[in-house]
């Protein structure tokens, strides 16, 4: 396997590669070459989950069994650590290295995403605001970034979504229990700029916890988010 | 629980929400469990695998859409792949990705084909009649059980290489049906 190329149209061996993968009978070795090629690869992907997706309903084979009541205990462990600490600040961002944390900044009327770029973004040079587009190879969305180097502000809107259709960005509350709320879709002309509902405004306090979702283009069709969760965080002071 | 059930609860995770994680981990971990036990065979290994798994989709509970699929198919392939490799780690198998793939016509197939359905799932249990019982069977426990090449042609008492002809054919047959 030549890695790295990129497929054109789908040829057998790669049908053959992506199934043997999803079946498992690879070698821990081409496992990761496997995953290698489809981090890269966005067509090569796409086959080896449409193969998951085709051989799911084998998974009618495999019977619940209940584990021991233990385990969960252990997993909130190992996620939030031994005690009962608020959850922490997500890791931001998965697609996009750049970022280490973001946060919503509130206020009465509006919410503007603010991103702080750590080392990534240069420093103030001449007054033309910087801006960069964000992608990833998964291609869910690209973000245009754009830094005033005066307030050392930066804001971000959705840009056309790689390849299939438009898409939308959303912000919830996040409730303590129960489901998310949606704030609103954030309209891509107005610079990251979203109106708060006037009934949700109180709940705009420091400590709420936002997220912002991609959804079809107008937002979730269902009230509900349908993902993926591009990024959450706490609001707080600045 | 319904599939787009625990597509909410999945969403939520993926905004921390931590009592929306208990109850996925409730109507989902006996599933999960039941794969890691079936491919490790080892009660204490498996739990331990549980453990990684659900770790695991905390931390990718972001990179879920609901356009892209079922809910319990991306949690299952999250808890496959990860038993699989502890096996695999565990259990070297020497295979290399070089070797020729040298069947049937060399054809590229059709992008314009490439029509993902929700309903392909089901498609598939179609497909695996058209192919020889022995062959389709053989496909079934690769997967269900996680067995490699030489430890299918030692099951099933027939040569690697043959075991290996019969998975690739068996692939590439369920993929020309599957577009019929």
């Amino acid at each position: 396997m030549t890695s790295g190329e990129q497929s054109q149209g789908r040829r057998p061996q790669d049908e053959i590669l992506a199934g043997e993968y999803v079946l498992g009978v690879l070698s821990l070795e081409a496992r990761r070459a496997v995953e290698q090629r489809m981090a890269n690869d966005r067509a090569f992907a796409r086959i080896v989950e449409r193969w998951q997706a085709d051989l799911a309903s084998f998974n009618d084979d495999y019977e619940e069994v209940a584990p021991s009541q233990a385990v969960f205990g252990r997993i909130e462990t190992r996620l939030f650590g031994p005690a009962r600490v608020a959850p922490s600040t997500w890791g931001l961002w998965d697609s996009a290295l750049f970022w280490r944390w973001l946060s919503l900044a509130t206020s009465a009327v509006a919410v503007v995403a603010v991103v702080y770029a750590l080392g990534v973004i240069p420093g103030p040079q001449g007054s033309a605001p910087l801006v960069a587009e964000l992608s990833s190879t998964n291609n869910q969305i690209n973000l245009l970034a754009s830094y005033d180097a005066g307030n050392g502000r930066l804001r971000i809107v959705p840009v056309a979504a790689g390849g299939r259709e438009e898409k939308s960005l959303e912000l919830w509350l996040v409730p303590g229990s129960g489901n998310p709320r949606s704030l609103g879709v954030f309209e891509p002309d107005q610079a990251g700029e979203l109106v708060i509902p006037a009934d949700l405004r109180r709940n705009m306090a420091e400590g709420a916890t936002l997220a912002v979702s991609l959804e079809p283009f107008g937002g979730s069709p269902t009230g509900l988010p349908t993902g993926p969760v591009l990024a959450s965080g706490a609001a707080r002071r600045p | 629980m319904q599939s787009n059930e625990i597509a909410a609860l999945v969403n939520r995770v993926a905004m921390g929400d931590r009592k929306a994680f208990a109850s996925l981990y409730n109507s989902t971990s006996p599933k999960l469990f039941s794969i890691c036990l079936r491919i490790l065979k080892d009660r204490a290994d498996a739990e331990e695998a549980l453990q990684e798994i659900y770790v695991r989709v905390w931390q990718r509970s972001r990179t879920f859409a609901v356009d892209t699929g079922s809910p319990l198919a991306w949690l299952a392939a999250i808890a496959r792949n990860h038993a699989i490799d502890l096996l695999r780690a565990r259990k070297p198998v020497a295979e290399d990705l070089d070797d020729v793939y040298d069947l049937a016509d060399d054809g590229t197939l059709d992008p314009e084909q490439q029509v993902a359905n929700a309903d392909e799932g089901r498609r598939i249990d179609r497909c695996m009649q058209e192919l020889d019982s022995v062959h389709a069977r053989a496909v079934r426990r690769a997967y269900v059980e996680g067995l490699s090449y030489l430890e299918l042609a030692e099951e099933l008492k027939v040569p690697l290489n043959t075991v290996r002809t019969w998975l690739r054919r068996s692939l590439l047959k369920l993929r020309e049906c599957m577009e019929r």
